[in-house]
């Protein structure tokens, strides 16, 4: 075998010569454009898709972005008391008498 | 991401492959060419000798140097930047010899190819070797190539193949026993 790796030492030596190696080069800076080409287009499309999903989803969430936070007392302390002037009717009159109590 | 475009240029051969490195990292893509000008010569001879023949020689060099433009921003050891790239481009050769695999599988002819040797007993102890290497799994043939035809030392063909030293002399040793069994047999 120590004349087979010999000879793959003294023959296996690729013809690289000045015009081959600008012209790789030349092609290496184009896939590198293109990688570039592609790299933008990604970043553009994603950056779309997310403005399409904000876009939709914002209006969508706007009543719950108002609304009272978590935890929050559903009457502000010092704001009005809610009316009961027109309490709801209560289960037992068939919800049809309106107000009545007791 | 941000790709800027290569440009062919020449640097002052003072400019030692730390130095290089650095002024790629600061933006100075003229130094990027002459890095290229440096290895792409001796990356090419160690493709073609994993390889085996011309066929893909070009292609898997372009990609070294692409892969390399995007990753040199990372590069923590300037001065061993060859094998860094040869690093690259083995990862390069095993993904191509893989595919490579994959067509003979399914019946593909491969590329006509120029003979590797002009004097004709180099091409068939060549030829022969080759043949061989052929048969074995890309994880032997690289190291073995790599340690007794390249004759890079030990570590840095273990660094290359991205495995442990212990890994890497024991796949030579078996692409050896491999290899001169089928050498034999021919």
């Amino acid at each position: 075998m120590s004349r087979h790796i010999a000879a793959a030492r003294e023959s296996m030596i690729p013809n690289w010569d000045v015009a081959r190696e600008r012209r790789v080069f030349g092609r290496a800076v184009r896939a590198r454009s293109r990688r570039s080409l592609v790299w933008r287009a990604l970043a553009w499309s994603s950056a779309a898709a997310t403005a399409v999903v904000l876009v939709r989803l914002v209006p969508l969430g706007i009543s719950s972005f108002n609304s009272t936070p978590a935890g929050a007392p559903l009457v502000e302390p010092g704001g009005p008391e809610p009316s009961t002037a027109n309490p709801p009717p209560t289960f037992t009159d068939g919800g049809d008498l309106e107000g009545q109590r007791g | 991401m941000i790709v800027r475009p290569l440009r062919w240029a020449v640097l002052p051969a003072s400019v030692d492959d730390s130095g290089l490195v650095v002024r790629i990292q600061s933006d100075d893509d003229t130094a990027f060419a002459e890095l290229y000008q440096r290895h792409a010569g001796y990356v090419a001879r160690v493709v073609y000798r994993l390889m085996g023949d011309d066929a893909d020689v070009d292609d898997i060099v372009q990609d070294t140097f692409v892969d390399a433009a995007d990753g040199i921003a990372n590069v923590h050891e300037p001065a061993s930047i060859r094998r860094w790239l040869v690093v690259i481009a083995v990862r390069r050769v095993r993904r191509t010899l893989a595919r490579r695999r994959r067509r003979r599988w399914f019946g593909g002819q491969l590329a006509e190819m120029a003979p590797r040797a002009s004097n004709p007993e180099d091409r068939r102890l060549v030829d022969e070797l080759y043949d061989a290497l052929d048969r074995i799994p890309d994880q032997m043939r690289i190291p073995w190539v790599l340690a007794r035809v390249e004759q890079q030392p030990l570590q840095d063909v273990a660094d290359a193949c991205s495995v442990s030293l212990a890994t890497v002399k024991r796949r030579i040793l078996e692409a050896d026993e491999r290899l001169e069994r089928k050498l034999k047999d021919e």
